[in-house]
This record gives structure tokens, C-alpha cells and sequence, in this order.
């Protein structure tokens, strides 16, 4: 076990805070990463440019596709920095981290020159169509259907809880190809990579009272040629477990949760509680560290393991599911009644917190994957 | 960065297992002149104990992982992990680590070498230089009471602080696993309502969630093993075992029932210590000061960059 970060992580890191402190517009924070303007969307895209320019948006890709084959420890470095600094890429991190890597996994000659060349660029937003009203946890029960019809597939569905929909230029969508067969409920899953722009596909803003905070459903009655098809017909269910497998440790969130403890014990509202809270926070400290080597831990599996059974990784992104809302509770005690004020970091980790143990696979979906592929817990009839 | 352990600390840890787990019987568990031995002096005979010196205190951390999965009866962790991190030379196996005159220590009645942060200052005292009260009904451990009366001084008490900290976290992760384990076997034979209990998702979740406790003390003893000189990660792994700890008792004990309860059952061999360990040295409310501590001095440190001219 080595646990040093080299010389050459420790400068990339440091390359990286730099184009932090030279591209991210002041006052960015992680309500800007929804993008809730056009102006947002820009700046997102504009600071992505300036990370392509600076070999700083994809340096883990292959050298074919624009990268340098840079470590996995670099992904890392890169997302927690990312992260800490409120995301400054917008929805970018998607592309880089795991759906440019499924494209150039799966996809065809042409799928590659088409879509990774504007993610390595930062010109290109996509948004991720797994859930729907009656599938979410239980993925494979997904309606939206697409019916072969020549070159074309007709597309009918809904989709929802979909994060960046409203900016998004294209769509990682899940379709069912053949009908649901109890007897091969992975099978007739396909995947399509749908331009937002066709006529028939219609975002709607879901309102939350986690304003800015941003869901969409996406309502989709339209044409997709079968070229945008990614892998086989019917054998989608992979694509879902690589990107899930990838997603489930994508985003480091352990540096943006030390800074908020930082900046809530700062803002401490009631002294008179103060040892109390002192002591939360303490533990609050630890247990972010803790979570850090498990993260840490799950990137070096998927360094390692070549067989994509990844117990790690369910075991970092059921952490982050537990931790998040516990960071959430404790920033609520430092911070008072400013807590009711939806401004800042530590303010901002009540949508983390709330959100964290839903998204990417509830956090029921990893313990269950917990008990099955890591403890082994035999099933019975419930 | 490289977590994957190396080869030879696979073949170390592979291999202590198997002296460790040797029953009465086993090859493992013979001398080379065929008698039996205890698991203790396997590890000693085999070098184990005194791995330090040569592969380091990462290496030497896994091993006090390995003995707090079988419940070692020796304070092989104040030998093996602290004792060569406090720079004590040629420690005996029974060395006790205490904070403070007149602490709990850790088969106290036994030990020839106690080695003490008194405040600041680190304090050496063999047998001959302490006295010694024995305390009945103590959890986890055999715990005696100690007073150095002759004391060495032998400077700063910082890295026993740290180093201690580091091994209540490594012991309390190698305890965790086995108790889940031994949680795991019950539930998956144990059956109410005509199947086993593991099938329902209540037992199933907790035994899950108390996995994610064992693995982020195992994975930060590790890394604060690998960083002895930071104050700030020993203090947060000593913390988040300490509340780890507590967490596995209670998940474990709750999926097992009142026979979990019993001696003989075997659970308590492991939830017994996950108490001692997360109560020793002040427990969670004194390593979550230090994490504190530690990171307003790291932020009080901080540079900040110049604005750009």
C-alpha cells in the first residue's frame, strides 16, 4: 500500500486549483451547477474550454480521444478539487467521467467521431434518461419504448428526475426494444444516445422548495435514427451496469464536505452550544475522512479488478448516502436559523444531503447490493 | 497512490491468518519440534511480531487488523505497532501504554515495559518501577490499574498519542469485521417465519450499513498508518472507530438476538472489546477535540494565495 500522493499527482493538483482560481467566475457554488441560466450554461462551458486547453477536461482518456492516458488518481484529483470548488463544468463531469468513456467502450466509428471530439472540446451538454415514473430503483421496469421501424425508431416515453435535461444537447436514454419478459428482465433494454434538439422531445421543469435546485422530466414522442443506437439491441442492461459501476464513485465529494464543516463551525451561530457542537464536528471531520479512504479505496478497485464486480464501490456510494445527510443535519445546528436562508456551502448541503441517498441507486439499492455481493446474505421469498 | 496491498503484505497477512485461526491439531499450530504452541508465540516464532523494523509500520498496522479479528490475548498492538513508533527498542511482548498516572491499562497485571504520555512527555516505566492494581470485571480486556513511581522521561508524548490512536482504529476494524462475520453466519441460518433472517431487509440492511462503518476504519487506520506524523488523521481514525465501534455493537447485537447475548455464542468476544477500544484513551469526545484541534491549526496555517495584480 502506498498512500503518498507522487510529486507529479501533487503538481496536477495544483495545476488544476489554478485553472480553478483563473476560469471559475466568482461566487460560482453548486447552485450555478444546475445552471439555472443561460448565463450559467455559458460559463460552464467557457471554463470547460479553458480546462480542454489546458489538458485539464479529459486527461484519463486515452491519447486517441484527446487524453493522455492519465492515472485514475488524477480522475480523482480532479473531481474533488471540481467539486469543492461547486462544479464549475455544469453537467460536463457526466461526459468526462463515465459517458464519454461508455461511447468509446461500445459505440461505432462514427458515434466516436461525432460525440467525443465536443466533450473533449467542452462544447456539449448531456443529461443522463434511466428513471421514469414507474422505474426507479427497479430500473429494468422502464416503458419508454422504441419500435424498429427501418432505419429509424419510433420513441415513446416519459422521463423523469432527469438533472440537467433543461441544458442538455443530448440524452444517455434507456428504451425497452422488446417487451418486459419476466422470465429475462434485463433483456429488450437498449440504449440510444438521443439529440435533445428533435422535434417531439419536450423538458419540463419539476418544481422543488429546493429552489435552485433543478428536476426535469422529459417527455419524448419523436423519431431516433437507429445509428445513435450505443451497443447491441436489447443488450442495454450492461451499458447500465458500467455506467452505474463508474457513477456510483464519479463525483469525490469529501473535499467540498470538509470545507463546508469548515466554513459552518465558522459561522457558528450559538456559542453557548459550543462544546456540544464541538464535538459533533470533530466526529463530523472524522467520519469525512473516513468516507475519503473508502472512496480511495473504491477507485483502487476499479484500478484493479478487471471482472466489473466492484463491492468497493457500493461501499463508498452507500457511505456518501449515510454521510451527506448527516453533514446536512449537522451544518442545520451550526448554522441556526441562517440554515433557513438557502444561501452558501454550508446551506447548499441540505439539497446534498437530501439528495445523495436517492440518486445514482438509492441508498436501499447499495445496502441491498451490500448484503448480497459483499456479505453474501443468502436471499429467501421475501 | 497505490492501495492495492503489495505481495508481501498479502503473503504477511495471509499467512498470520492462518497462525492465528491453527486449532489444536493443525500443523500451523506446532512448533517445529511438534508441540503445541499458542497463537501468540506462532506469531513470535514466525517474526511477525517485530515486522516493523523491517517493512514498516503500514505492515506492522495490518498485522494489529489481523489480531483484533481473532481476539488475540496479548497487547500485540503496544508491541508491534506503538512501541516501534514510539522508537522504544526491543520492547517485551507485554508492553502497556497508558495516558496518565494511574490509568486503565490494557493486561496491566502482566506487563514487563508501560509506556506513558504523561502530558506532553513520554514516560517510560518497567515492572519493578510501577505499582499495579488489578480491577475486576472489566470489558474486553483484563484491565489493571498503574502508578509509575520511578519514571524515565523519555521526550515528547505526540507520537505515542498518535500511534495509539492509529492501532485503537487498526484493532477495532480487524473486531468489527469478525463481528459482522460471526453476524452474518447466525442470520444466514437462523430462520423465523420459515426462512432464514437474512432474507428480510431489515437485518439485511443493518448488517450492511455496519459494513460501511468496519470498512471506513479499516481503510483510515490504514491511511493515518501511512501518515504517523499527522495528528489530524490519527485523531479522525481513533474518532470515527470509536463511534464505528459503538454503531457494529449495536447492528450486530440486534440482528443476533438474545443468544448473541451469550458467552457461548461467541459474539461478545469481539463487541466486548469494541467498547474498550472506543472508550480508551478519553474515547470519542476526546479524539473529536483533537481532530478539531488539529484542523483549525491546519487552517490557521493555510496560506492564502495573493489576488492576482
Amino acid at each position: 500500500m502506498n498512500f503518498e500522493w507522487s510529486p507529479e499527482l501533487t503538481a496536477f493538483r495544483s495545476r488544476v486549483q489554478a485553472a480553478i482560481r483563473d476560469g471559475v467566475a466568482p461566487g460560482w457554488t453548486h447552485a450555478n451547477r444546475e445552471m439555472p441560466t443561460l448565463e450559467d450554461r455559458e460559463r460552464a462551458r467557457a471554463f470547460c474550454h479553458l480546462l480542454g486547453q489546458r489538458g485539464l477536461l479529459t486527461p484519463h482518456w486515452p491519447r486517441e480521444y484527446g487524453g493522455r492516458d492519465a492515472s485514475p488518481w488524477e480522475l480523482v484529483i480532479l473531481s474533488e478539487e471540481m467539486w469543492a470548488a461547486g462544479e464549475p463544468r455544469g453537467s460536463q463531469y457526466l461526459n468526462v467521467n463515465w459517458i464519454g468513456p461508455t461511447i468509446m467502450q461500445l459505440g461505432t466509428p462514427e458515434q466516436r467521431d461525432l460525440h467525443l471530439p465536443l466533450m473533449a472540446r467542452g462544447d456539449v451538454f448531456w443529461c443522463q434518461g434511466f428513471s421514469e415514473p414507474d422505474a426507479g430503483s427497479d430500473l429494468v421496469a422502464i416503458r419508454t419504448s422504441a419500435i424498429r421501424d427501418g432505419d429509424r425508431y419510433h420513441v415513446s416515453g416519459q422521463k423523469v428526475w432527469t438533472s440537467y435535461a433543461h441544458v442538455a444537447d443530448y440524452c444517455l436514454l434507456l428504451v425497452r426494444t422488446s417487451p418486459f419478459d419476466p422470465a429475462r428482465p434485463r433483456h429488450g433494454i437498449t440504449v440510444l444516445l438521443m439529440p435533445m434538439d428533435l422535434p417531439g422531445v419536450e423538458v419540463r421543469e419539476i418544481p422543488t422548495p429546493h429552489s435552485p435546485h433543478l428536476l426535469h422530466e422529459i417527455f419524448i414522442g419523436t423519431d431516433v435514427a437507429t445509428a445513435c443506437r450505443l451497443g447491441e439491441e436489447g443488450h442495454g442492461w450492461e451499458v447500465v451496469r458500467l455506467a452505474l459501476a463508474t457513477e456510483r464513485i464519479g463525483v469525490v465529494r469529501q473535499v467540498f464536505a470538509l470545507n463546508t464543516l469548515d466554513q459552518a463551525y465558522e459561522e457558528l451561530a450559538d456559542p453557548s452550544a459550543a462544546r456540544h457542537l464541538a464535538h459533533q464536528t470533530g466526529l463530523g471531520y472524522a467520519t469525512v475522512e473516513a468516507w475519503r479512504a473508502v472512496t480511495y479505496a473504491a477507485v483502487q478497485e476499479r484500478i484493479t479488478d478487471r471482472t466489473n464486480r466492484r463491492p468497493m464501490a457500493s461501499v463508498a456510494r452507500g457511505f456518501t448516502g449515510i454521510m451527506e445527510p448527516t453533514l446536512a443535519g449537522l451544518c442545520a445546528e451550526l448554522l441556526g436559523d441562517r440554515f433557513i436562508i438557502g444561501e452558501g456551502d454550508p446551506s447548499w448541503q441540505l439539497v446534498n444531503g437530501t439528495v445523495a441517498p436517492l440518486a445514482a441507486g438509492s441508498l436501499e439499492v447499495q445496502l441491498d447490493l451490500i448484503a448480497r455481493e459483499v456479505l453474501r446474505l443468502p436471499r429467501g421469498r421475501v | 497512490m497505490n492501495l492495492e496491498l503489495t505481495e508481501d503484505e498479502l503473503h504477511i497477512v495471509e499467512t498470520v491468518r492462518v497462525l492465528l485461526v491453527a486449532q489444536p491439531g493443525d500443523r500451523a499450530a506446532e512448533d517445529a519440534d511438534g508441540t503445541e504452541s499458542s497463537p501468540i508465540d506462532r506469531l513470535a516464532h514466525g517474526g511477525f511480531l517485530d515486522v516493523a523494523s523491517r517493512l514498516g509500520l503500514s505492515t506492522a498496522g495490518l498485522i494489529v487488523e489481523e489480531v483484533g479479528f481473532a481476539a488475540v490475548d496479548a497487547p500485540v498492538a503496544a508491541h508491534t505497532f506503538v512501541a516501534p513508533a514510539c522508537r522504544v527498542s526491543d520492547p517485551p511482548l507485554w508492553t502497556g501504554l497508558m495516558s496518565g498516572n494511574g490509568a486503565l491499562v490494557r493486561y496491566g497485571s502482566s506487563c514487563e515495559l508501560f509506556i506513558c504520555a504523561d502530558g506532553d512527555t513520554l514516560v517510560l516505566a518497567n515492572r519493578d518501577d510501577v505499582r499495579v492494581e488489578s480491577v475486576a470485571d472489566t470489558r474486553g480486556y483484563p484491565y489493571a490499574r498503574v502508578w509509575i513511581e520511578r519514571p524515565t522521561r523519555a521526550g515528547s508524548s505526540a507520537m505515542l498519542w498518535r500511534s495509539w490512536q492509529v492501532a485503537i482504529a487498526a484493532e477495532a476494524a480487524g473486531a468489527m469485521a469478525a463481528a459482522i462475520d460471526c453476524a452474518v453466519r447466525h442470520v444466514s441460518i437462523r430462520e423465523q417465519f420459515g426462512q432464514p433472517i437474512a432474507a428480510f431487509q431489515a437485518v439485511r440492511h443493518k448488517l450492511a450499513t455496519a459494513l460501511i462503518f468496519a470498512s471506513g476504519t479499516q481503510w483510515l487506520a490504514r491511511r493515518a498508518a501511512a501518515h504517523l506524523d499527522d495528528g489530524y488523521l490519527a485523531a479522525c481514525a481513533a474518532a470515527h472507530a470509536s463511534t464505528a465501534a459503538r454503531s457494529v455493537y449495536l447492528l450486530t447485537h440486534q440482528v443476533c438476538g438474545a443468544t448473541g447475548l451469550t458467552t457461548e455464542f461467541g459474539l461478545t468476544r469481539w463487541t466486548s472489546r469494541l467498547i474498550a477500544l472506543g472508550s480508551e484513551l478519553g474515547g470519542a469526545a476526546e479524539h473529536s477535540r483533537q481532530v478539531l484541534a488539529h484542523r483549525s491549526a491546519q487552517r490557521s496555517h493555510a496560506t492564502t494565495p495573493l489576488p492576482p495584480s
